[in-house]
């Protein structure tokens, strides 16, 4: 199977040539072999149909020739299987978050905390500085808003910006805002005393979880050093209804990881920053379809870098 | 009476609008429509999901603070898109000078093992003897990670927009700046460079059979 996909491969990146082991090539203006194969049953080269087929680009009739030289051309049903299989998984890996903020302070904010601030792989830092605590973002109190909203918003975000110039102020755009802030959320649960209302006993148990809630598996192992696992709390709407939140103590102090889908995300790092949490700090890492956001009273992310996706 | 991301925007044809420049309020909208498909340009050109969405928020920063430059009688997704790709290219630039940790979560897993984040054993190693972990999805999406790196920037954002947004090639001609023909040509490239490059990743699944 992987011989042969390297095969074709290779007549990939070359461009051209290179297909006459294939079962495709075998089957090309033939009609003979394991049957008439995908190219015998139309006009062109085997790979350029192929291109067309997978890109959606035939008619009708061209697609019901190929399929049924497909039928008899196990080869290249293999590349189909394994371009839908890519597909897939891009899919999911690159989900577009379901609303991007606008900065409305255009000029005012710059790239905070990028590349790498907070020490953390795959997971930017940014503290959460500011004077207001609970509530939303100014400007993104709505939650669902229209264009004519949204729009609203930016004018006066860029008044705010403009009037004050106190810190920074990001809109949400799009169907969906923030229902809770990340600090909002850690208040609460410190009021709660960090009591979880499920605790996953094995790791088994904790991908199930995961998947079973965002239909991506995902692990903090229980045997992280340093990191205590206290459990879950789903009470806890902040990208979307759905968002679990996992307590935890590192060091001695509780941290948050917020966990949703990644297509739920809304890149709270910048809502984050408007929103004012003094001594809390907010990291992000994207794991396949999930997305984790850590609230933590620590310097650096020490519990999300921990995590690795499951099968 | 906001468009269409892909049409273009009539002076004076916006609600609210003055003639000629685009208000705050009109980006607005016509940002939150075009934003998935930026979004994937930006993640394209960067090659990092997790890095795209602020490469979109700057570039709408910086239009915003540019409006008066767009014509509106222009396609404001060509005008976004170039805009979107300057940012991502710099931050491609910037990343690779900066980027020093790895986010590879394989590569990962060993640096939290290295670094003694984990008791005894590696996470991966915890993850295997919790069984049905770290399974052929993971290393799958790894490699699948890893052979994106393989195509060109420009290749990885036609074939993002072609995929994940299903845009015509008209349409990525547009955003891209580029002739339909060569962004067919990147995606049909791409698809087969994947393929080859997953190859030894069981990109196949159970469709290799013979």
């Amino acid at each position: 199977m992987s011989d042969d996909i390297t095969r074709v491969g290779r007549v990939g990146r070359g461009g051209q040539g290179g297909r006459e082991a294939s079962g495709v090539g075998r089957g090309m203006g033939s009609g003979s072999g394991d049957g008439e194969g995908v190219a015998g049953a139309a006009e062109g080269s085997a790979e350029n149909m192929l291109d067309r087929y997978l890109d959606g680009l035939m008619t009708g009739e061209e697609r019901a020739r190929f399929e049924a030289g497909l039928a008899g051309d196990a080869v290249a049903r293999g590349e189909v299987e394994a371009q839908r299989r890519v597909d897939a998984r891009l899919r999911v890996l690159f989900a577009p978050p379901a609303r991007i903020e606008i900065p409305a302070g255009v000029g005012v904010v710059g790239r905070i905390g990028a590349a790498g601030e907070g020490g953390a792989d795959g997971a930017d830092g940014a503290t959460m500085a500011g004077a207001s605590t609970g509530g939303r973002a100014a400007g993104g109190g709505g939650g669902r808003g229209t264009p004519r909203w949204m729009g609203l918003a930016v004018a006066a975000g860029l008044a705010i910006a403009a009037g004050g110039g106190a810190g920074y102020w990001w809109f949400v755009i799009g169907t969906a805002a923030p229902y809770r802030q990340p600090a909002e959320i850690y208040q609460a649960q410190a009021g709660n005393g960090f009591t979880p209302e499920w605790v996953c006993t094995t790791d088994e148990e904790f991908v199930r979880t995961v998947r079973d809630r965002f239909g991506e598996p995902g692990l903090l192992p229980m045997a992280t050093m340093g990191v205590e696992v206290i459990g879950w709390a789903y009470n806890t709407p902040v990208l979307s209804n759905r968002t679990a939140t996992l307590m935890t103590r590192v060091d001695g102090r509780e941290v948050l990881v917020l966990i949703d889908s990644a297509e739920k995300d809304v890149n709270l790092r910048r809502a984050g920053e408007a929103m004012g949490a003094p001594g809390l700090n907010l990291f992000k890492r994207r794991l396949g379809g999930l997305v984790l956001y850590e609230v933590t009273p620590l310097d650096s992310a020490r519990v999300i870098p921990a995590f690795v996706r499951g099968g | 009476m906001l468009k269409e991301p892909g049409s273009k925007v009539g002076v004076g044809a916006v609600e609210g609008g003055s003639v000629g420049v685009l208000s705050p309020a009109e980006f607005a909208g016509l940002f939150e429509r075009a934003s998935r498909r930026l979004w994937c340009v930006a993640g394209g050109v960067v090659g990092d999901a997790s890095l795209a969405e602020d490469v979109v928020q700057e570039a709408a920063g910086i239009a915003l603070g540019k409006l008066e430059q767009f014509d509106p009688s222009t396609s404001f997704n060509a005008w976004m898109g170039q805009i979107v790709r300057f940012v991502a290219m710099n931050e491609r630039r910037r990343g690779v000078r900066q980027r020093t940790t790895p986010v590879d979560p394989t590569a990962l897993a060993g640096r939290v093992a290295q670094e003694g984040v984990t008791q005894g054993k590696a996470a991966r190693a915890l993850v295997d003897r919790g069984g049905r972990l770290a399974g052929d999805q993971d290393a799958f999406d790894d490699s699948l990670c890893a052979a994106l790196e393989e195509l060109s920037e420009m290749a990885r954002a036609c074939l993002l927009l072609r995929t994940i947004v299903e845009l015509t090639y008209a349409e990525i001609s547009e955003l891209l700046g580029i002739p339909e023909g060569t962004a067919m040509s990147h995606v049909h490239r791409s698809r087969r460079a994947l393929r080859a490059l997953l190859g030894g990743a069981g990109v196949a699944g159970q469709g290799g059979e013979s």
